[in-house]
């Protein structure tokens, strides 16, 4: 057996150990390199600069801990900023596990960096079971649809609650989303039919899906998967609303490597296969 | 405690699961019927406490009794508290507002709404596929999810991803600044329209007709490896948070750095 | 028949047009009715993820009580369900005491059992599960990702223009060209925002109109009470 036909028939118990190596080995020894901001990263910021201070912004969690990883940092960037601005946030979930997410981030974001105030300069409205219909059903009432807030209080209770009837009285609506329900229901059910401003941090998986509602206007911009965060993180910093980069460019040195190791794994399998491919005509 | 013992069960648990990648093992399969199980009661908590606690339950008729003797459980099905003439939000049952005495005199309101025996009465039927005999019956719970489904599909869909997309592609031809983006919307009309094509296929993809489909293909295809690019970076950027897991916070329990 | 087909399909078309009659009609008494059935909606998907739960354990204690091979580890699956189920559903399950035992309030509480089940076996299991993705997509792009035609091999350099032009190592390969100017598009970042905003923008944007003419086509069907395929009809 020659090299090619070795390469050809590797074990592919090799490949995992010099992809897990790929990962580990950058995340022990961590570099370094600038990052250039996409023009949809860049619309995200735009559309969120645009809104005047106390605003009210309707944050919504569709994510899990099986993509945590992902759109954590995002989630914290962009509270950071909302908190920085001023501005009003209502968090719901429509992830039963979106709840926790949320939790996580505001604990750490809202009560432990910035002393938001809970029920006046944020609130936590929880989970609702019913995908798309809680949308709708929040196009309607919020009081309806979350009678309580994840405190057990009345929902309306709460100052920040006064004047917030429902979606008409939100000015931003932000998506935080790993599949369905997420991203896609939030154009369909809230932002099309009522004409609200909206943006997305997605996974990267899910790029792909949301990317044409961005090419038409209907969703301004998106942060998409591990390197939408540390776009955004780079573009936060270069404004002034960061002081250190986050998650999202501490993952980027792991994140570059296995890239280019992947890249190469799919170039040298081509060539072995060429070359065999070759062979066998000749014969 | 809890939280050292929870970062060991979690470690262990990760690299159970990762003992996979060498060969199916006893660990493996342990982690993966662990998961089955513990999944499957987390959604059934989360779905009684979220709907069928305080959205069904709070809007059927119960016995007084029972909401006064398990305050802690029922609170949420109260609309209001009246008593000597004032009004109390529901809350006042159980944040202290109200001593045992005021709460004995009080006269709880709960609103029954008849129509929410319905979502009752179809979500028990739902159960009737255990029983073969009468499994026919599940298919009125079904009807209703499937109408629901279909009456808020078909308009969102043929607003958003039909009507809009279809304008989003024509429209910038008009009025388009420079010529590189007059070039770009091009494109983008092109890849829509020949993409479209390739997915009709009421006619043969031959002459004309297949030459579009063909080019159709090849913008689908970009499509693809562009979907294949970024579905790789999902799945490192998970894997990383793993290992980000197991170096951090779990070596760190050891070495007192992290937890 | 009345009860196996005309019920069923009344149900759904009723439903099905009163839906649709909403998202023009927000008023009463469709307006309300509209509400009434978005929220029965949630119950009765809530049912039938109790439902599913149900099955599950069904099928489990089927394969331990036939002593189907690994048996075994179906009552590892039984007895996790129990265990969640139990700190899931029993409101007073707390570490430590002086808690306000409402009624639900512990599924979102950090000092609850559930949220230590949730947080320190759910969690590391779910995402260790979807991490190990990485490892099969890199295999499998090894063995299989193979330029064997044009097409194959357009889907080939544009997921590799992808993957490497979205990442800083990559972005340094073309780092020295200018950053401005006509060279400027030659740099690996903006070739693969060029390709993932228009090329990939179109492709994606035939794939989402064609599905939502299926679905839209599927919806007016089921409306129209012409697909039973549900009701196991033709």
């Amino acid at each position: 057996m020659d090299l090619f036909e070795k390469i050809s028939s590797l074990d592919r118990r090799w490949i995992f150990l010099v992809i897990a190596l790929s990962i580990f080995i950058p995340l022990m020894l961590p570099f370094t390199q600038p990052l250039s901001v996409s023009p949809d990263v860049r619309a995200v910021y735009e559309a969120l600069a645009a809104l005047p201070e106390g605003s009210t912004v309707l944050c919504s969690f569709e994510y899990g801990p099986s993509t945590l990883p992902e759109v954590h940092p995002m989630a914290r960037s962009v509270l950071r900023y909302l908190f920085q601005r001023q501005h009003k946030v209502i968090v719901m979930a429509l992830w039963p596990d979106g709840l926790f997410m949320s939790r996580d981030i505001l604990d750490e974001v809202a009560e432990g960096e910035y002393q938001a105030e809970y029920g006046v300069d944020y609130i936590n409205l929880g989970y609702k079971a019913g995908n798309e219909v809680v949308i709708k059903s929040i196009a309607e009432s919020f009081s309806r649809t979350y009678p309580v807030d994840t405190r057990g209080q009345s929902t309306t209770s709460w100052p920040i609650m006064h004047g917030i009837e429902n979606l008409a009285n939100i000015d931003f609506i932000i998506s935080l989303s790993a599949g369905y329900p997420g991203t896609v229901e939030w154009v369909q059910y809230a932002a099309d039919p009522y004409n609200k401003p909206m943006t997305t941090c997605c996974t990267a998986v899910q790029v792909t899906e949301v990317v044409p509602y961005v090419r038409s206007g209907q969703c301004a911009g998106i942060l998409g998967g591990l390197a939408g965060a540390a776009e955004f993180e780079v573009l936060l910093m270069d404004e002034g609303w960061l002081t250190e980069l986050g998650a999202g460019n501490r993952g980027m040195a792991s994140q570059s490597v296995a890239h280019l190791v992947l890249v190469l794994l799919i170039i040298l399998g081509n060539v072995a296969f060429y070359i065999e491919r070759r062979r066998q005509r000749k014969f | 405690m809890s939280e050292t013992i929870g970062i060991w069960c979690a470690a262990f648990l990760t690299l159970a699961i990762f003992s996979f990648l060498y060969k199916d093992n006893p660990f493996y399969k342990f982690a993966e019927h662990l998961f089955t199980g513990v999944s499957a009661a987390y959604w059934m908590s989360v779905a009684f406490w979220s709907q069928v606690h305080p959205n069904l339950c709070g809007n059927i008729w119960w016995p007084e009794a029972f909401v006064r003797r398990f305050l802690e459980f029922t609170y949420v099905w109260v609309d209001r508290v009246e008593l000597d003439g004032q009004t109390y939000a529901a809350n006042a049952l159980i944040d202290g507002s109200l001593t045992p005495e005021m709460i004995q005199r009080a006269e709880l309101v709960n609103h029954v709404h008849v129509m929410y025996y319905i979502p009752l009465i179809l979500g028990i039927l739902f159960f009737t596929r255990l029983i073969p005999k009468i499994a026919y019956l599940s298919r009125w719970p079904l009807a209703f999810v499937m109408g629901m489904a279909a009456g808020l599909r078909l308009y969102s869909f043929l607003q958003s991803n039909a009507m809009e997309q279809i304008s989003a592609t024509i429209a910038p031809l008009a009025g388009t600044p420079t010529v590189a983006e007059a070039l770009n919307n091009l494109v983008v009309l092109i890849g829509v329209f020949t993409g479209l094509v390739y997915f009709y296929f009421s006619r043969e993809h031959k002459g004309l007709f297949g030459g579009l489909s063909r080019v159709g293909v090849y913008f689908l295809m970009v499509s693809f490896g562009a979907a294949f690019g970024y579905t790789v970076m999902a799945r490192v950027s998970l894997l990383l948070g793993r290992f980000q897991f197991l170096i951090h916070d779990w070596l760190g329990t050891m070495t007192g750095a992290g937890g | 028949m009345l009860l196996k087909r005309w019920i069923p399909l009344f149900i759904l078309v009723f439903v099905g047009v009163l839906t649709l009659i909403h998202w023009f009609v927000p008023h009463d008494p469709i307006g309300s009715l509209g509400r009434d059935f978005s929220q029965f909606f949630d119950i009765i998907a809530s049912f039938a993820i109790i439902l599913g739960a149900a099955n599950l354990l069904k099928l489990q204690s089927l394969k331990i009580s036939q002593r189907k091979k690994g048996w075994p580890f179906n009552l590892v699956t039984i007895i996790a369900f129990a265990l969640t189920a139990w700190v899931g559903l029993n409101w007073h399950s707390y570490f430590g005491s002086g808690h306000h035992y409402l009624a639900g309030t512990h599924v979102n509480n950090p000092d609850s059992h559930f949220f230590w089940v949730w947080w320190y076996i759910f969690t590391p299991l779910s995402a260790t599960m979807y991490a190990l993705l990485a490892f099969y997509v890199a295999s499998a792009s090894y063995r299989a990702f193979r330029a064997r035609n044009v097409e194959a091999t357009v889907l080939l350099v544009a997921g590799i223009i992808i993957m490497i032009g979205r990442v800083p190592l990559g972005q340094q390969f073309t780092a020295w060209l200018p950053d401005h100017g006509f060279w400027s598009g030659f740099r690996l970042e903006r070739i693969s925002d060029w390709i993932y905003s228009y090329p990939n923008g179109a492709g994606q944007r035939a794939v989402m109109i064609g599905i939502a003419l299926g679905v839209v086509s599927t919806s007016l069907r089921l409306i129209l009470g012409i697909e039973k395929s549900f009701l196991g009809e033709e």
